[in-house]
């Protein structure tokens, strides 16, 4: 434990303005990070480099972010998985819209190819079903997106939300009891 | 009141309405897990009151009922990241009779467990296929029938099933022995490229397997990386035969669920039927992958991999590494063939050509002792530390050597006097000499030294005649600084070297806040009054500030101020931790309080390279830097710092190439920057390319006369190269510019010491440098050195007595002064003595050891203490183990000395066969200084070997060709 507990006290400089913390902080978070993009991405056989870039943007966006403050090693976690939903999700409508001749451009986030094009539209969806969670469900959006693009374990989402690993689970289950009705319904 | 609205399609909740969500969720939860007559029971009571309210519970618990179904897509592109690791939540409990102990590997194809067979007594690995989860019974029946084909198999490569059958859920299993290795896939992610050799075996072993397996009838129909298991001792398996055509089955139509199609066979991808010629096309695949580090067929996504596999010819191997045999180029484009008529026909015939294939030949001896070893990442030795330094050192300038007429102008900027007494003054002192003098140096009109060169005239009482003729400069410029409040006043001063004549005075009184444009300002008159040639984009370069944030300023100053005062002259010396710490401090403050600050974000990113290759080697160090270097050249295209910092990380990755064209780039920007050149001559060393090293050394030294680093690197790299006279000039070149840098003296005399065999150079240096002089215990191991080559053994332990240090290290050497005292005892014939020595060193090599356990040279020290204490077979197990961890890589010269050390605790152990194939496997590589003929006829070490004839005869016949 005492990476995280190294990682709580860096956040807890950081928010309270200590610049290099974050820099501290990078390394020590780097590899997770890594982990997560890498599972969230499966285009070959360029992955790593694919997931170097995802964990650069990721980690530009969390360093220009206003400095938020930070409880914990959970609650990074919980901001790097909505950044990773966030970049993701752009990203793959990006794509989409340009595959349909929108007009718009692909997220113009280095020139990496993150997502497989099966992958494209899976993740596009998810992302608009997330949003219309978001609007009446604000816990089990962070879950599903905890789960689905920051990769976090049940025990890790207990300790970013603050509730007991029961609460997840059964959370959990309704959510994707949720998901699953509205991903069906554009299939009828 | 509010309520769910329900639609034809499913229900909504409406946006806000969080009660009726709320009440939703409530009775889903609630019935949720009841038995069917209960959850009845209680939705009837509540349809009674509010039949919207049951009917959303309803379709939510239909949902629930299918999501794994529905979702089952989304789970396994986005699947948990951290896999869950028993997903089964089979641990604990006995499926059939095998008890579940722990699950060892988690892929998208299924989960592996290791179990233990309660029949027999045995452990197993049992396979839970998840593909195979959502198929029907017809599927399953065809899955256990070719698992039992594959279980009647027995061939060595061929990793037998043992039984199959179904958990308690309906989950399909199959048993298997439980192997301790890796997958291809893992060593090929942690590695690019696997040695010829190996995957010439590696790709022999498939064959053999698959040939086994198609006379028996069976295609294996999905081998790839994540199915090839290598074991410790060698050896190649082939998993999951029978599953892939099982998988097929139950998932039609759609093989991108199947994982990836990058191994397919054409007529695979097309969906006809498949037979053996698959798996021999697979292999290809695989084999290519192994020797290229790249697949044949790319394209990014799954229809642009399917395309190459149909339509496109790969790319000839031999077009991507160069010692590719011509045999073995053949013979991939014979497994590649779309047709698979014309492709190999059998998996014999492509064993029998694989065994053909005959790597080059000069491998082979070196292949002995490092066969099926891994290649650790590449530690930082001297060379790369001197590189990152260098190349971090802020470019310093010079003359263009082929200057074209005009020739730019020289001039050397001194580090600004301090007329106030304050930490701030002392910051902006610095900070405006320096970034007048980066400035300067990006005109390529101009040329000027490093700061690192010219700070040594600080408060200096030499005259601006004699400073002009030490750096082989035209013109002088000084100043001072003196902080008022948040006035500051700058006074600077252009003088003509030839003769001290004032060329340009002027005196600034400005708020603190605008020191940048005081900056400005004098580079512009500077320029002007030496008619110092500008391009327009220079010119625009010079009119835009670097950051429009004082603050931002003000940090970064105080960084930079900092890291110079960390930086010594000669760059191996390294800076402090403690100076990279703040300036990285420093640096991310300026960043941050302006974003688009690309020179402190470049700054930042060199500033992590630094902490990378000394006191935090992490990875995520590491690439933090590249984040950074890249994100100031978003910002700022071309800036000389964030190449320089991209070269440094390359460097750091082991890649060269890349850190020498970063460096290129940077150079022409600045053209004649005597420390970027050094840097690429560092960076073309560790390519191997040790004349371009050389030239470029030269090259720095033309521009910059007084550039330490120039002189030393060159010293070092002719004496690499066994250039010795030339190696010699360069050490007194260096030691002439800068007399107390004792540490080149020291290297100076070793390297005499291996040309002609004699200690005399080195006893002479160390009776100059003052016998305090001890950093690292470089002194005394230099002493040690001296005295065991005049065989003055005890003078030597008299004088390690009076040592204090306790233990002596530098890039190449590791000896605590326990083990130099054991073996002067040793040679003087104390045998007690140096048994308690050499207990004593081995303990603290032991701890050092398991602190550092990737460091060869503390386990080569280790393997001498123990070979000292009568530990053969523990002294050499150290020995081999320390020339694994540093592998013969070009321009590695800590393989040479690991080697020469390994020599020695093969000869202390009395292994004097093993000893002498060694040398000789040494000598007989390209280059290498450690290990000289001379200094085996001198040092002590070597003596148990003299009485073997072998040994003289090995020496006269390498000294011959030396």
């Amino acid at each position: 434990m005492a990476l995280s507990a190294d990682i709580t006290d860096l956040l807890h400089r950081w928010g309270e303005g200590d610049a290099g913390a974050l820099d501290q902080l990078f390394p020590l978070m780097y590899d997770r990070m890594r982990q997560l993009a890498h599972q969230r991405l499966r285009t070959e056989p360029d992955a790593s480099l694919n997931t170097t870039a995802l964990v650069h943007e990721a980690y530009l966006k969390l360093v220009d972010s206003p400095r938020v403050s930070l409880r914990d090693h959970g609650h990074f976690l919980g901001l790097a998985s909505r950044v990773m939903r966030h970049l993701l999700v752009d990203h793959a409508r990006g794509r989409r819209a340009a595959k349909r001749g929108l007009g718009a451009s692909p997220a113009p986030l280095e020139d990496a190819t993150w997502l497989a094009d099966d992958q494209v539209e899976t993740i596009a969806e998810l992302g608009e079903a997330l949003q219309r969670l978001e609007a009446i469900d604000e816990r089990r959006t962070r879950i599903l997106e905890q789960r689905y693009f920051g990769g976090l374990t049940l025990e890790e989402t207990a300790e970013a939300l603050g509730i007991s690993l029961a609460t997840v689970k059964r959370e959990l289950r309704s959510a994707r009891a949720w998901l699953a009705l509205e991903l069906r319904r554009g299939d009828l | 009141m509010a309520r769910p609205r329900i639609a034809a399609w499913g229900f909504v909740i409406a946006p806000n309405d969080d009660r009726a969500w709320a009440a939703v969720l409530a009775v889903f939860e609630e019935v949720v897990d009841l038995d069917d007559a209960a959850r009845r029971a209680r939705l009837d009571a509540i349809g009674a009151s509010d039949p919207e309210l049951q009917s959303a519970v309803e379709q939510l618990l239909a949902a629930d009922s299918r999501a794994d179904a529905v979702l089952m897509r989304i789970d396994a592109d986005l699947g948990e990241a951290v896999p869950e690791a028993d997903p089964l939540h089979l641990v604990g409990r006995t499926v059939s009779h095998f008890r579940i102990i722990e699950p060892v590997a988690r892929g998208g194809m299924g989960v592996v467990y290791r179990a233990e067979d309660m029949r027999l007594g045995r452990p197993v690995a049992l396979k839970v296929p998840l593909a195979a989860r959502f198929v029907e019974r017809e599927a399953v029946e065809r899955f256990r029938q070719e698992a039992r084909a594959a279980a009647a198999l027995d061939h060595p490569n061929l990793c037998p099933v043992f039984e199959t059958g179904e958990t308690s859920d309906g989950d399909l299993f199959y048993t298997m022995p439980l192997y301790e290795g890796e997958t291809l896939k893992a060593r090929l992610a942690r590695e690019d490229r696997i040695p010829l050799p190996q995957a010439l075996d590696v790709a022999a072993q498939l064959a053999r397997g698959l040939g086994a397996a198609h006379q028996a009838g069976i295609v294996h129909r999905d081998l790839k990386p994540a199915n090839v298991m290598l074991l410790p001792d060698g050896a190649v398996k082939i998993l999951d035969f029978g599953l892939a055509k099982a998988s097929d089955l139950t998932l039609t139509g759609s093989w991108a669920r199947l994982g990836t199609i990058s191994y397919m066979a054409p007529e695979q991808v097309q969906g006809h039927k498949v037979d053996p010629r698959a798996d021999l096309w697979a292999l290809g695949v695989v084999l290519y992958e192994m020797v290229t580090g790249s697949r044949p067929f790319g394209g990014g996504h799954e229809i642009g991999v399917a395309h190459a596999i149909l339509y496109e010819p790969p790319p000839r191997a031999s077009t991507l590494r160069d010692d590719i045999p011509a045999e073995l180029d053949q013979l991939l484009g014979r497994c590649l063939r779309k047709d698979p008529g014309e492709r190999v026909q059998s998996a014999d015939e492509l064993a029998m050509s694989l065994g053909e294939i005959r790597p080059d030949q000069s491998s082979r001896s070196l292949r002995k002792f490092r066969r099926a070893l891994v290649t650790p990442r590449w530690r930082t030795s001297m060379v790369v530390a001197t590189v990152v330094l260098v190349a971090a050192a802020g470019a310093g300038l010079a003359r263009r050597r082929t200057a074209a007429p005009p020739a730019p102008v020289s001039l050397a900027v001194l580090p600004f006097d301090r007329l106030s007494d304050s930490a701030t003054t002392d910051y902006l002192a610095v900070g405006l000499s320096d970034g007048i003098g980066t400035e300067l140096r990006q005109l390529h009109g101009a040329v000027t030294p490093s700061y690192v060169t010219t700070s040594m005239y600080r408060q200096s009482p030499k005259s601006p005649q004699q400073i002009g003729a030490e750096q082989q400069v035209s013109a002088v410029l000084r100043g001072s600084v003196q902080r008022l409040d948040d006035q500051v006043r700058v006074d600077a001063q252009l003088l003509r070297a030839a003769d001290g004549e004032p060329l340009w005075s002027h005196r600034y009184e400005r708020p603190a806040s605008e020191v940048q444009e005081i900056q400005r300002d004098i580079v512009q008159a500077t320029a002007a009054t030496l008619r110092i040639k500008t391009t327009k984009d220079e010119r625009d370069l010079l009119d835009r500030p670097a950051t429009m944030d004082a603050g931002a300023y003000d940090a970064y100053l105080q960084g930079r101020t900092i890291e110079l005062a960390g930086r010594p002259r000669l760059a191996w010396r390294g800076v402090p931790a403690e100076n990279i710490r703040r300036a990285v401090s420093f640096y991310s403050q300026a960043r941050d309080l302006d974003p688009g600050f690309a020179t402190a974000r470049a700054r930042l990113a060199l500033m992590h390279t630094l902490a990378a290759a000394t006191y935090d080697t992490t990875d995520g160090r590491r690439e933090q830097a590249r984040v950074e270097a890249e994100l100031a050249l978003r910002r700022h295209p071309g800036l000389v710092e964030a190449r320089e910092a991209l070269a440094s990380y390359w460097i750091l990755k082991g890649d060269a190439a890349k850190a020498i064209e970063e460096l290129e780039l940077a150079l022409e920007t600045v053209a004649n920057s005597a420390d970027l050149r050094v840097a690429l001559g560092g960076a073309l060393f560790a390519a191997g390319r040790f004349d371009e090293a050389v030239a470029e050394y030269n090259h720095a030294e033309q521009i910059e006369p007084g550039n330490l680093n120039a002189a030393v690197e060159a010293a070092t790299t002719y004496n690499w190269l066994r250039r010795r006279e030339e190696a010699m000039r360069a050490f007194d070149h260096a030691i002439a510019i800068a007399p107390g840098e004792y540490a080149i003296r020291v290297v100076k005399g070793q390297a005499y010491l291996r040309w002609k065999g004699t200690a005399d150079t080195l006893a002479a240096a160390m009776k100059l440098i003052p016998p305090d002089w001890d950093p690292a215990g470089m002194g005394t191991y230099a002493r040690y050195t001296v005295f065991s080559v005049q065989r003055r053994y005890a003078d030597g332990l008299a004088m390690l007595d009076r040592s204090r240090s306790e233990l002596s290290r530098d890039a190449f050497v590791y000896q605590p002064t326990a083990l130099m005292r054991a073996r002067l005892y040793e040679a003087l014939g104390d045998r007690r003595m140096a048994q308690a020595n050499f207990a004593t060193a081995r303990s603290v090599l032991q701890d050092s050891a398991d602190a550092h356990p990737t460091d060869p040279h503390i386990r080569m020290s280790l393997g001498l203490a123990d070979a000292g204490l009568g530990r053969s077979s523990e002294a050499l197990r150290e020995a081999r183990q320390a020339m694994e961890l540093a592998p013969i890589a070009k321009g590695s010269d800590v393989a040479t000395v690991v080697m020469g050390g390994a020599v020695e605790v093969f000869a202390e152990a009395g292994e004097i066969d093993a000893a002498l194939e060694l040398l000789e496997l040494l000598f007989s590589m390209p280059a290498g200084r450690s290990v000289s003929v001379a200094l085996l006829r001198v040092w002590p070490g070597f003596d148990p070997l003299r009485k073997d004839p072998r040994f003289e005869e090995l020496l006269t016949r390498f000294a011959a060709t030396r």
